[in-house]
């Protein structure tokens, strides 16, 4: 099998990111500065979220096809055809 | 084994799909596509592990990806060693691919951990599913799906922060600190 290196999860545990112990420690003050900006304008933090997702979606996208749509480079091409002609002979 | 010639077909054929993701793992052409030069070799030195009849594309990602991490948990041992240098040369726009307006995004997609960037990019945009990324990754349905939940809004705070700065350049947010640290 190729996959020498199978994915070590073991290293990977991921602590959710809510429990940071900086926040634990300060309770009080943290709430407060939450409840202040969530007062200020939910709507539209809500919103740009949103937009933000579906910004960070099609842009993502938009890169990626932008790297698909450059082909096969042609060492690759020429690279398996090494190969290829290795084999056979 | 010689390689029917529908294989080497078909691994040529996975080629455009495995650099973009190569790109959008590692930003940075060069190492993309001598990623992709190392996952055809191994690949093809293990042509009798592929299944016929299974995804070909999918195997090669397998591949590409074990490698990436191999070499990444190598060279961040090297950057922490050495100096800063290479991480600094990662996230500068100049040293991507020149595609200015995907900078932004490309650092965003940095700064998230390999798992989740990997998990974003396989099921957001190289439109594997999550059974599929999940093999791709050797873990869970669940696991795949969480990580993409993480990697998304993670990188909507990064990218929000990013955008917050530029527009207000820190003068309104120096004020709401002082004003809540007095209330």
């Amino acid at each position: 099998m190729p996959h020498v290196d199978s994915c070590d999860n073991s290293q990977e545990s991921q602590p959710s990111q809510e429990a940071q112990p900086s926040q634990e420690r300060q309770p009080s003050q943290e709430k407060k500065h939450v409840n202040r900006e969530k007062g200020r304008r939910p709507r539209e933090k809500g919103q740009l979220s949103q937009d933000i997702q579906r910004r960070i979606g099609l842009q993502l996208r938009a890169m990626y096809t932008d790297v698909v749509n450059e082909g096969v480079p042609d060492r690759f091409a020429d690279l398996l055809r090494r190969l290829d002609k290795q084999d056979k002979q | 084994m010689t390689a029917p010639d529908d294989v080497r077909g078909a691994m040529l054929a996975a080629v455009p799909n495995l650099r973009a993701f190569a790109v959008s793992l590692c930003g940075d052409v060069d190492r993309a596509n001598d990623l992709v030069q190392e996952t055809l070799l191994r690949a093809w030195s293990h042509l009798e592990s592929f299944e016929p009849g299974t995804n070909m594309s999918a195997w090669l990602f397998t591949i590409l990806r074990n490698h990436f991490r191999t070499e990444y948990r190598k060279r961040r041992r090297e950057v922490e060693d050495v100096d800063g240098g290479y991480a600094e040369r990662l996230t500068s726009p100049e040293a991507q691919t020149g595609h200015i307006e995907f900078g932004e995004l490309r650092k965003g997609l940095l700064q998230l951990p390999p798992d989740q960037r990997e998990a974003l990019i396989l099921v957001g945009a190289s439109g594997f599913s999550y059974e599929e990324a999940a093999q791709i990754c050797d873990c869970a349905v669940g696991t795949i799906k969480s990580r993409v939940n993480r990697a998304r809004a993670k990188l909507a705070e990064i990218l929000t922060i990013e955008n917050v700065k530029e527009q207000e350049q820190g003068s309104d947010t120096d004020k709401d600190v002082v004003t809540s640290r007095v209330a």
